[in-house]
């Protein structure tokens, strides 16, 4: 990004909910001069949505105390967030506070988790932590459990997520996650998952025109296509520079902000063609750098599925050898020569395999989306059965299969995202017995949304 | 050494400090002038002191200072040019791994000061890495000791007058590089803070004063390995032409660098990963070092 021919200075700030979600929102941070803050004391400023979600509008209080309270707040730019305004945050509260109330022991908070310490001792001096008291553990030492929460404003997880860590040493004993966020509470109507706005949108015009038995001009359904495969892209994109920093990995963020730059857009349109060409070629250096040996290390074997994956969908599934992908069935994928991208070793490196392919077939099929939406007639009649216009929407997002139907076509949106409820069970089930970076990466790699997990 | 020396030293600490700085954000990509180094540096030194309710304020308030004062110390070690140098020992070398050596309690007296769990994990995690590497530090030291039959690090630039030790030890280099990134805190090694995995962690709760300590420690560090790895694998001062004191400067800047550089390029190392690296390659790696340096010094040097 150049502004006035030099590149911009780019400062830490806090990003709430995080920097995926803006991502998704249209608007690229590195143009506004920001970087992530790696911890909240590092942060130059704080950037929020106009109306906080109430969860979130705590964790925010906790982090500002730390980066300090003269610190500039900001709001970047529209969101489909609902909550309390960006001028009243501070009213709201603490989670610290909270917890304090509840007797769970005072800790100061930080920005990539809030720590309860030893929860069940509240109150006791920190030099208990590693107390010689308990159990011996399974490498023989005996140390008493720490209890911990990442979230819900974290580097490496969606902001809205909370991953509950149990902690003997370093090692994972107990892992849970959960969401502090409600479709219906914290966003807009018609918007269950405001991380995949365009998916949604997409879901919500069809459900109507099957309420009301149409079926959309086909011009209107190639455009469809080639903006949920554009979205696709910037969403495996954006996961993967949050993934990156998670990893520590400057080079692969970098050249995923490269990428996923010229996607960055208006969540009312889609990329243009040109904007399609520049990502595809930008793509190239993370393409070389997923293919490097070093890469491939850091990931295999890493967060490898414990449970049956049935119940997953979505990327998740597909790297867990079951080629599992709405778009298989549908008529106008089938135009594109659609195939599944499937790896079998459902573990961190075959979950980040899978987003890194998906995103160069959804670029190609995007362009090819727009061209023959171009191509066609305006008043084409469009193709029965096409993105699930037949009985329901029935639509392939980036995280997985979405069902959405409406009593009538101005009707509340019921919806269902497929394998979300299995993904949070094997993503925790994955991490437990794990190193704490190996627990944090392997949650990670499952691209969990807090949005369709349910509070 | 002059009376003047220590003002000499406090000089290159800060002037390097804030060259560093700025080359960091070069390397990163963050754009902007030196002057935003400062204001960043106004802009922390402007918060309050942080108190967190779990911390041990004694811990927590003096670990900075010890992390400075261990980088000062290393720094004062390196021999900037012939008649320059902070502290002039027969032992130098050693002395600069022991004062390397001082990272490691004021890094786990900041994360167990802070009290967080993720800072005291943190701290445990510097201290396994650098138990691990500590010793091939000292130990590469001993082996490009050895053709200059001298620990003091001015007689080992003086040795290299003809061929710089990186060709002739150059398995002492790759040991010597990741063991001095692990001990100056620099990605990938940088599992005590690990931005975005801790959020921070040994030093995610100073803010003010305590965190300018450890941003400048930080670049000072980096300064004094830099300065340390020029000087004993690139010939030091040596080069046509320029004055000295400028070749050991340019020399001392490709490092620093080169070591930002790499940075950016790895993936932080796993803990679990590096320690055992550390314990059965790059210990015996080093003590092959000393073996063939020792062999090599018997057949060229004498």
């Amino acid at each position: 990004v150049v502004l006035n021919g030099r590149r911009p200075r780019l400062e830490p700030a806090l990003v709430v909910p995080d920097e995926m979600s803006w991502t998704m929102w249209g608007t690229d941070l590195r143009e506004l001069g920001v970087v992530p803050a790696g911890s909240a004391t590092a942060a130059r400023s704080i950037l929020a949505p106009a109306h906080v979600p109430q969860a979130l509008a705590q964790a925010l209080n906790d982090a500002r105390r730390l980066a300090g309270d003269d610190v500039a707040v900001r709001s970047p730019g529209p969101s489909p967030l609902l909550g309390v305004r960006l001028e009243d945050v501070a009213e709201v509260g603490t989670i610290d506070a909270l917890r304090t109330e509840d007797g769970r022991g005072h800790h100061g908070p930080e920005m990539d988790g809030h720590d309860q310490g030893h929860g069940a001792h509240g109150g006791q001096d920190h030099h208990d932590m590693m107390a010689i008291v308990g159990e011996p553990s399974r490498d023989g030492l005996v140390m008493e459990a720490i209890d911990l929460e990442v979230g819900p404003l974290s580097g490496g997880l969606a902001g809205g997520l909370v991953l509950a860590l149990s902690l003997d040493g370093d090692v994972v004993e107990d892992a849970e996650v959960r969401a502090t966020l409600v479709a219906g509470r914290d966003a807009a109507p018609l918007m269950p998952d405001p991380l995949t706005p365009v998916t949604w949108r997409v879901a919500a015009d069809v459900a109507a025109e099957v309420a009301s038995g149409t079926v959309a001009r086909a011009r209107t359904q190639w455009e469809r296509l080639a903006a949920l495969e554009a979205e696709r892209a910037l969403s495996h994109l954006a996961w993967l520079r949050s993934f990156a920093r998670l990893l520590g990995w400057a080079e692969l963020a970098a050249a995923a902000q490269r990428a996923l730059a010229p996607l960055v857009h208006d969540t009312a349109g889609a990329p243009g063609d040109d904007r399609l060409q520049a990502a595809t070629r930008a793509l190239a250096p993370v393409l070389h750098l997923a293919g490097r040996a070093r890469f491939r290390r850091r990931l295999a074997g890493r967060g490898v599925l414990r449970d049956d994956p049935s119940g997953l969908s979505g990327p998740n599934a597909r790297a867990a050898a079951l080629a599992r992908d709405g778009r298989s069935a549908d008529p106008l994928y089938a135009e594109l020569a659609f195939a599944p991208v499937v790896r079998s070793g459902g573990d961190a490196l075959a979950r980040a395999s899978v987003r890194i392919e998906e995103t160069r077939a959804a670029l190609d099929l995007a362009v090819g989306a727009a061209g023959r939406a171009r191509a066609t007639d305006a008043a084409a009649s469009g193709t029965p059965g096409a993105l699930g216009s037949a009985a329901r929407a029935a639509i392939e997002g980036p995280r997985g299969r979405i069902l959405a139907s409406r009593a009538a076509p101005d009707a509340p949106l019921e919806a269902v995202a497929e394998g979300a409820p299995a993904a949070r069970v094997a993503a925790a089930a994955a991490a437990r017995g794990s190193e704490l970076s190996a627990a944090l990466v392997t949650v990670a790699s499952f691209d969990l949304s807090p949005w369709t997990l349910g509070a | 050494m002059s009376d003047l020396t220590p003002l000499a030293l406090l000089a290159l600490a800060l002037g390097g400090a804030f060259v560093l700085a700025w080359l960091e954000r070069v390397i990163a990509g963050a754009g902007a002038g030196p002057g935003v180094v400062v204001r960043d540096g106004l802009a922390t030194l402007r918060q309050p002191l942080s108190r967190p309710g779990t911390y041990d304020g004694w811990l927590f308030h003096l670990a900075p200072g010890l992390l400075l004062l261990a980088a000062v110390a290393a720094l004062a070690t390196v021999p900037w040019a012939p008649g320059f140098r902070g502290i002039d020992l027969e032992s130098g070398g050693i002395l600069f791994a022991a004062a390397l050596a001082y990272v490691t309690p004021a890094v786990f007296m900041a994360g167990w000061g802070a009290g967080a769990p993720l800072a005291v994990v943190g701290g445990f995690r510097f201290l396994a890495l650098m138990l691990g590497y500590a010793m091939p530090i000292a130990m590469v030291i001993t082996a490009v000791a050895a053709p200059a039959e001298s620990l003091r690090p001015a007689d080992i630039v003086e040795i290299q007058h003809a061929v710089p030790m990186a060709l002739v030890q150059p398995y002492s280099l790759a040991l010597w590089l990741p063991a001095v990134m692990a001990a100056a805190l620099l990605p990938p090694f940088d599992v005590a803070d690990a931005p975005g995995e801790l959020g921070g962690g040994v030093f995610s709760r100073y803010t003010g004063l305590d965190a300018a300590l450890v941003a400048l420690a930080r670049r000072v560090l980096l300064l004094a390995v830099a300065g340390m790895t020029a000087a004993l694998f690139l010939a030091g001062w040596h080069g046509p032409l320029l004055p000295d004191a400028v070749w050991m400067a340019l020399k001392t800047l490709a490092v620093a660098a080169l070591l930002l550089w790499a940075g950016r390029r790895f993936a932080r190392v796993e803990i679990d990963r590096v320690v055992s690296l550390a314990w059965k390659v790059a210990i015996p790696g080093a003590i092959g070092a000393i073996v063939l340096a020792g062999l090599t010094t018997l057949l060229f040097y004498r």
